[in-house]
């Protein structure tokens, strides 16, 4: 469905070196709330990693780091961007935005948009963000939301009145209709049936195999055996682990 | 400074008396890009707005804009201080737009909806009467204002229509910059919400660079791609609009954030 990108197997698209992040709480007597420290990591095109450990280990920070929505404390979160390296840790608002429109997208865990525009649209901004004329983009968002087996009917109303999974497969559809490089899904499947989780299991697999990239957070373990290619662990990288812990 | 940079903002600031309005304020705009400058009322943000829109006078630092280029003038960075009068006035009838926060400032009241939103065109002269109605009536459709209404004073019209109205009124020379001050903050909710979307979708359509001051948050979320926090006449953050909104550093954005009221 999304012919374009594909990438040699082997080729690193993600490249995160020390990476830090702590919350300072100015208003809270300058409290600081360390997630984690000394992150390394890299994933290559063909990859799907899966965040693991246990919730508040910072995943979904991670996720946003990745995405540039959270500023990193300290160390760099390089993205393969065209034919350079990107680091988001330095990036300027619209190398940012740019990244996000041809290199990195994000599926985060609850639809996040403009409350009153249509679900077509909605699906369709990011191939049109791309310079797609807007009959084939839609022709693209239709076939789309039909394979998520979204009725029909909904997709001229904008989703804020959608049920919980048919939000979601909104999200979907709108993270994973244009072919970028490396795909953030945080928690894609959480709220659908079993019926839809397949579809969707398809879809990432699908992305996966065309050579992206991809780092996700997935609770449920029939999914994650389904779309991973291997784990990440966040525990070793919390900043409370003791020095035992450490050296083991 | 990127060679397609459209204005250029160095070290500007302004004084009433012996207090600093607002100093030290530096930032590029691009083409397409907005910009939401956000803080409280007597933060210096619409003094800044005013400064760069050349309504007030700089007491510091400089503006360079880089004017469409024509014929008789090649393109790239211009320090506004060193265009006449004419030329300046020129650009803002032209190139940019203000809208301002109450549409009875940046209205002719006096006047109909289609002499409002005709009069830059005539200013520029040559234009033909049915062609200047035509255009009219075309930008009222535009901003979703009925085209029978283009003989009304502005007056009869609701606050939200107003505002459309002169929304279109700055849109007709097809500018490239439109700076606006507070333009959805007198207005209901609802009419809110639709204002907002129109001016997102003309945004997007038109390409055209913006600088919006709101105090409102959410207005920056929806429209801006990068922000400005500013405390005091200074700016304390600046940044992509998520990364400052959910990972706020400087105590005062981590303060405004917090005090929102989720619905």
């Amino acid at each position: 469905m999304n012919p374009g990108f594909c990438q040699s197997p082997t080729q690193t698209l993600v490249r995160v070196r020390g990476l830090g992040k702590t919350f300072v709480l100015h208003n809270r007597d300058g409290v600081e709330l360390p997630v984690f420290s000394g992150l390394d990591m890299e994933v290559a095109a063909g990859e799907c990693v899966v965040l693991s450990g246990p919730s508040g280990c910072g995943k979904s920070s991670l996720m946003r780091c990745l995405y540039g929505n959270y500023a990193p404390s300290a160390g760099t979160v390089e993205l393969r961007h065209g034919a350079d390296w990107l680091d988001l840790s330095a990036a300027s608002p619209r190398e940012v935005i740019d990244a996000r429109r041809r290199s990195v997208g994000y599926v985060s865990q609850f639809l996040r948009v403009i409350p009153r525009i249509p679900t077509l649209d909605l699906v369709a901004e990011p191939l049109r963000r791309l310079g797609l004329a807007r009959t084939l983009a839609d022709q693209q968002a239709r076939e789309l939301l039909e394979r998520l087996a979204l009725p029909e009917r909904l997709w001229h109303l904008p989703p804020a009145t959608f049920s919980g999974g048919e939000q979601q497969r909104v999200n979907v559809a709108r993270g994973l209709i244009a072919p970028r490089p490396v795909l953030l899904l945080d928690e894609p499947t959480a709220s659908l049936d079993a019926g839809n989780r397949q579809i969707v299991v398809d879809l990432i697999g699908r992305a996966r195999d065309r050579g992206a990239a991809i780092i996700g957070i997935f609770h449920d373990a029939e999914v994650r055996d389904a779309v991973a290619t291997r784990s990440f662990d966040l525990g070793p990288y919390r900043p409370d682990r003791t020095l035992e812990e450490a050296a083991s | 400074m990127n060679d397609d940079t459209l204005l250029s903002v160095r070290g500007v600031g302004k004084r009433f008396g012996a207090r600093w309005a607002c100093r030290d304020v530096s930032f590029d705009l691009h083409p397409g890009e907005v910009l939401a400058v956000v803080g409280e009322s007597g933060s210096g943000k619409t003094t800044l707005l005013n400064l760069l829109a050349l309504r007030l006078a700089l007491d510091e630092g400089s503006v360079h804009y880089s004017p469409r280029p024509d014929g008789s003038s090649p393109g790239g960075l211009r320090d506004l201080a060193s265009l006449s009068e004419a030329r300046q006035r020129l650009l803002s009838r032209t190139e940019w737009g203000f809208v301002d926060q109450h549409p009875r400032d940046g209205l002719r009241m006096a006047v109909s909806a289609g002499a409002n939103v005709a009069e830059r065109l005539m200013l520029l002269g040559g234009e033909h009467y049915g062609r200047l109605r035509a255009t009219a009536r075309d930008w009222m459709s535009r901003v979703e204002l009925a085209e029978d209404r283009i003989d009304d004073l502005p007056s009869r019209f609701s606050g939200g229509m107003q505002q459309r109205l002169q929304i279109a009124r700055n849109l007709v020379t097809g500018p490239r910059l439109v700076f606006m001050d507070e333009p959805t903050s007198g207005l209901d909710v609802s009419v809110q919400a639709r204002l907002l979307d129109l001016l997102r979708s003309l945004v997007d359509d038109l390409g055209l660079a913006c600088i919006v001051v709101t105090h409102d948050l959410a207005v920056a979320r929806l429209l801006a791609h990068r922000m400005l926090v500013m405390k005091d006449g200074a700016v304390v953050e600046a940044g992509l609009t998520d990364r400052v909104l959910d990972d706020p550093h400087h105590p005062y954005t981590q303060l405004l954030v917090s005090s929102v009221l989720m619905p």
